[in-house]
């Protein structure tokens, strides 16, 4: 280490050359090796062939021939379709009981994997972004995604495919509730997917403390105050200090759009306007949150600007609050005897109503879309048909017992609600609330994720104490200037 | 007598330390071991006295619900131990070398080169993952443990060798001359007289290697599916649209820690038995 | 004949690392750089050169300022605090009181555990009613309350989580290199009569130079690209006040899908981080 050289002078000056040239070479070596591998940005979507004759292959023997065409979804036998879903109940009903009788019926190989939410968006993410022709063919599409995966013709557009493909008894697009249904189709009016899951938003409170303290479920959002405040209050001195009025998410980012965005509806507020001028810092909007923030430092858990949904729903499942406004597929979980502390004792109601006679809006959809490089498009949308039917829903449900509550169908929620009364009591408040819900709250752009970023930031540091208008002002500017930035021609209404 | 009773105090000041430390870093630890064993109700209260369950374990290994994260555990602890280990190995093949070449040669460009290898750890993770995404693709490498020990390999060797590169320049020049002069080349020099006094070092580098890697998560993510995940990745698994199943987690994340434990307790021996043997003293 | 000989085969000993490193690090971190000058956005099908558009756009907008501050509390207090926990438990270590082994297992334990799983955990274990912090902190009077929802405290809950799980990192560093000293000069010094403290400082920290500057110089760059933990416990917020510069690079990335501008925030960072280090080598080499 300490052998001096003669040449040192020399040396800094060589050494200096080599050492550019080494990072040129790098720079020069990761260019080629880049440009080869650059991901292919445009690909046109798949288009159907629209033909309904039967080919023959040209096997010893052909096949014979009868006077009844083959039913479309004979065609692809043989094929193995990929899908990656989330692993939940709901999925892994459809693939113990759904999966095998599909698979008898038209021959087509189910391959499903399964995983958790965040791992599915950014396995899903990484291979439509980059072309890539596997390995899935389908998958589980938050609805908000939709849009943005849509546009870049990462997608299918399933409508040539459905009109000409009939499935009698299976798809019926009229049956799927409305507004799941509307958020599968993207703003050009393409359906891109099909609605697995999907739910609305609503009221869920201990009714059997309500009926204790003589409160009744609150339809406005003065109600809603004095409720919370009264519930809280007495809930502290039966159960103490760890006792809340009321929980709702606080979390930051964009997690949270379909709820977040939708909450001055109630008020008359919304983020953009129908032309997407900015109006997230409206009057309204400021009042809305001005109260969403208000409620939850009174009666709301410490953590509240933290929370997402899974907060939230423990806390009425442990019994450490006294409601929550959430999202209509929680009776699942929440009136688990196994999973829930307060199974049973659970009452449901709408939304309440705000200043402008509405309720806020909340409504979340996964939608199970065809991925436009699939070689085996039609046998995927096959699956995704026969997965979101009416038909699987009931099936699950009656037949394999799992108790959903998020189901899409008009029809299987009747059906269930019939068969299994005790469980399902609660569906008519329910379906109320998915029909009382638009989904004009969020808007149809590929940009609706990066501007709920800032717009989430706001609401939890709302949350935490940072006064409405402030947070607002800031959120949109950042949404004015993202969207300005990605092309819009459009204005603040509110300036700051 | 003052030499004896102050010692006594060091004594006592040392164990006061060091339980509390134990304890502070054991205690989440051991919620996590208990829930591992209590009903989904159960979990979270403080109850001491609660009825225990091996249910959370049959979930994963066996799994009575037919979920792909149910059942499938030995399956990821197989990937991850196979990753990990192969992952230690070759880096300590390879990077060992190249420590001691740094810690005793002299070249043009030395440190250059030096700071060039512990650079290759500077980079933010998220900021490689599309473009090794694409590399293993094109090479159809992807959901393959190759992969992901490639991968680690590059994170890991330059650590690696900066750590050995430490451990090697604590030991003085003297002893390579001593070893020399007695005949040995370089190289008999290098495996017969010091490799052996850097067990401390080769041990704590293989621990934390291992650590790295088995717990490492964002490039396990991206780089496998269903064939290569690791146990780190069907963590992740646990948390659904419907909820966190934190009786499984809290199940494999007990099991998670105790390979690494049986690991380290193995390779610690290696360690006491490398003092004893050492040379460096007398 | 000797020197030649001896000249090659000082490079056969590197050859194999140097080779692997390039081929599996050099493509990567090009290809960053490449993409940091261009509007990449895949969901748009947008591959527009801009030069140091995105580099501008976010030195100069209003995150860059709070991601820096935070970046660099984070890193300096878990490095800082780690480094003297670490410290103190390796020389109580070193002394091979009986028991040892039991707890240097033991302690080992959080480096175990995945840094997903202890996020979440963590995330529960601060609940303020049902977390086991606010539990024990209540014992001593201090009021129950959610730390990770607490714009002041969100970071620092954060740190002391990193903290919890790499200090047994640190340990095991320098107790490794406390145990690589010989023991004469402690023999002959005990002999000339010095006090613990002046073992402590005259032979042992001096001794461990270049152990104890490996240790907090990984440990402090591994603090400025810090993710996981972070991202699961408060994802950033409330609000930003606990979002760094790795946060915001994901963020752009997964959550915008801006690729290019995600890989400008990741050149800066590796440019951060090799400066100081850099700086750090420097410094230690002048020795």
């Amino acid at each position: 280490m300490s052998e001096k050289k003669p040449e040192e002078k020399d040396m800094s000056r060589r050494r200096y050359l080599g050492m550019t040239g080494a990072a040129v070479a790098g720079l020069v070596v990761g260019g080629v090796l880049g440009y080869v591998a650059k991901p292919t940005v445009t690909a046109p979507p798949i288009t159907s062939t629209e033909t309904e004759t039967v080919t023959v292959t040209g096997t010893m023997a052909p096949p014979p021939v009868t006077t009844a065409a083959t039913p479309y979804y004979k065609q692809f036998s043989g094929q193995t379709v990929h899908a990656v879903t989330h692993d939940t109940a709901d999925h892994r009903a459809v693939r113990a009981l759904i999966a095998p009788e599909f698979q008898t019926l038209t021959g087509i190989t189910i391959d499903s994997e399964m995983m958790g939410d965040i791992v599915l968006t950014q396995k899903i993410y990484t291979q439509l972004s980059t072309g890539a022709t596997g390995p899935y063919d389908s998958g589980m599409v938050h609805m908000w995604l939709l849009e943005g995966y849509e546009r870049p013709g990462w997608l299918t557009n399933l409508d040539p495919l459905v009109n000409a493909h009939p499935w009698e008894g299976i798809l019926d697009l009229n049956d799927y509730v409305p507004l799941f249904a509307s958020w599968c189709r993207t703003s050009d009016g393409k359906l891109s997917g099909l609605p697995f899951y999907g739910h609305a938003g609503c009221y869920m409170y201990r009714k059997d403390l309500a009926e204790k303290w003589g409160l009744t479920p609150p339809k406005t959002m003065d109600d809603l105050l004095a409720v919370t405040k009264n519930a809280h209050e007495m809930g502290r001195k039966e159960f103490g200090s760890s006792f809340y009025g009321i929980s709702m998410r606080g979390i930051r980012g964009a997690d949270n759009p379909h709820m977040y965005f939708g909450w001055p509806w109630a008020w008359g507020g919304r983020v953009l306007d129908a032309d997407y001028n900015v109006v997230a810092n409206s009057p309204e909007c400021v009042q809305a949150f001005d109260y969403y923030g208000k409620i939850l430092q009174s009666y709301g858990p410490s953590g509240s600007a933290t929370f997402h949904w899974p907060e939230v729903q423990r806390g009425i499942m442990e019994g450490t609050v006294f409601s929550i406004l959430e999202a209509t597929d929680m009776p699942g979980s929440i009136e688990d005897p196994t999973a829930s502390k307060t199974a049973g004792k659970i009452g449901y109601a709408l939304l309440p109503n705000g200043p402008a006679n509405t309720t806020p809006m909340f409504s979340y959809t996964t939608t199970w879309p065809v991925f436009a490089h699939s070689p085996v498009a039609e046998a995927a949308l096959l699956w995704s048909e026969y997965a979101t039917s009416g038909y699987s829903q009931k099936k699950t449900v009656i037949e394999g017992n799992f108790f959903r509550t998020g189901l899409t169908s008009k029809s299987a929620w009747t059906a269930c609600a019939a068969a299994q009364p005790a469980k399902y009591w609660m569906a008519p408040v329910l379906l109320q609330a998915m029909e009382q819900t638009t989904n004009e709250y969020m808007p149809k752009i590929p940009e609706v994720m990066e501007i709920a970023g800032p717009h989430g930031d706001a609401v939890s540091s709302i949350v935490a104490g940072t006064p409405a208008k402030v947070a607002l002002d800031k959120a949109a500017k950042e949404i004015y200037d993202i969207l300005t930035k990605a092309g819009y021609n459009i204005q603040m209404k509110y300036p700051v | 007598m003052r030499p004896t009773s102050r010692r006594l105090i060091e004594n006592a000041l040392s164990y006061v330390v060091l339980i509390t430390y134990t304890l502070a870093s054991s205690i989440p630890i051991w919620w996590v071991i208990t829930s591992s064993f209590k009903l989904p109700r159960d979990i979270f209260t403080y109850a001491i006295i609660f009825k225990p369950t091996l249910a959370n374990y049959s979930e994963i290994l066996i799994g009575t619900t037919a979920g792909q994260y149910f059942g499938s555990y030995l399956h990821f602890v197989q990937n991850s131990a196979v990753v990990s280990l192969s992952t230690i190995a070759l880096s300590l093949v390879i990077g060992t070398p190249a420590a001691f070449a740094l810690s005793r040669f002299d070249f043009r460009g030395k440190n250059d080169v030096t700071f060039w290898i512990l650079s290759t750890r500077m980079g933010p993770p998220i900021a490689y993952i599309i473009p090794f995404y694409m590399i293993f693709t094109r090479l159809h490498l992807l959901d393959t443990q190759f992969a992901l020990v490639a991968l680690y390999l590059a994170s890991n060797l330059g650590f690696t060798i900066w750590m050995m590169k430490g451990f090697f320049d604590e030991i003085p020049h003297e002893l390579d001359d001593a070893a020399m002069t007695d005949g040995c080349s370089r190289f008999r020099a290098f495996v017969n007289v010091l490799l052996p006094l850097t067990r401390p070092g080769l041990s704590a580098t293989g621990i934390m290697v291992f650590l790295f890697t088995w717990n490492e998560f964002l490039y396990a993510l991206i780089l496998t599916q269903q064939n290569a995940e690791t146990v780190p990745v069907s963590l992740m698994g646990y948390i659904q649209v419907l909820g966190i199943a934190w009786g499984p987690m809290t199940a494999a994340a007990t099991l998670q820690i105790v390979v690494p434990l049986i690991f380290s307790v193995v390779v610690q021996k290696h360690l006491v038995r490398g003092l004893t043997l050492g040379a460096v003293k007398g | 004949m000797r020197t030649r000989s001896l000249e090659l085969s000082k490079y056969l000993y590197l050859l194999p690392a140097i080779a692997f490193l390039c081929v599996l690090t050099l493509y990567p971190f090009a290809q960053s750089i490449i993409w940091s000058f261009y509007q990449y956005d895949p969901a748009k099908s947008i591959y527009k050169f801009i030069g140091l558009g995105n580099f501008s756009d976010y030195l100069l907008g209003d995150r860059f300022l709070g991601n820096a501050v935070n970046t660099f509390t984070f890193a300096f207090s878990t490095t800082g605090a780690s480094f003297l926990i670490g410290l103190i438990v390796a020389l109580v270590l070193n002394r091979k009181l009986r028991g040892t082994p039991i707890f240097r297992v033991i302690l080992l334990l959080p480096l175990m555990m995945a840094p997903v799983a202890a996020g979440l955990f963590w995330k529960f274990l601060y609940n303020a009613d049902i977390g086991l912090i606010p539990q024990l902190l209540s014992y001593i009077g201090i009021p129950r309350t959610d730390w990770t929802a607490n714009p002041s405290l969100a970071l620092f809950s954060v740190v002391v989580v990193d903290l919890w799980e790499w200090t047994p990192f640190m340990i095991l560093l320098l107790l490794a290199g406390m145990q690589a000293i010989p023991l004469e000069p402690y023999e002959s010094a005990r002999i000339d009569g010095a006090s613990s403290w002046q073992l402590l400082t005259r032979i042992t920290l001096p001794q461990m130079k270049s152990t104890i500057a490996i240790a907090v110089l990984i440990r402090f760059m591994d603090a400025l690209r810090a993710f996981d933990i972070l991202w699961m416990l408060t994802q950033g917020g409330p609000g930003r006040v606990s979002e760094t510069i790795s946060v915001t690079a994901f963020i752009y990335l997964y959550l915008n899908y801006h690729v290019g501008y995600s890989a400008a925030i990741a050149v800066i960072m590796i440019i951060i981080t090799t400066g100081i280090s850099m700086g750090f080598v420097r410094y230690l080499t002048r020795k």
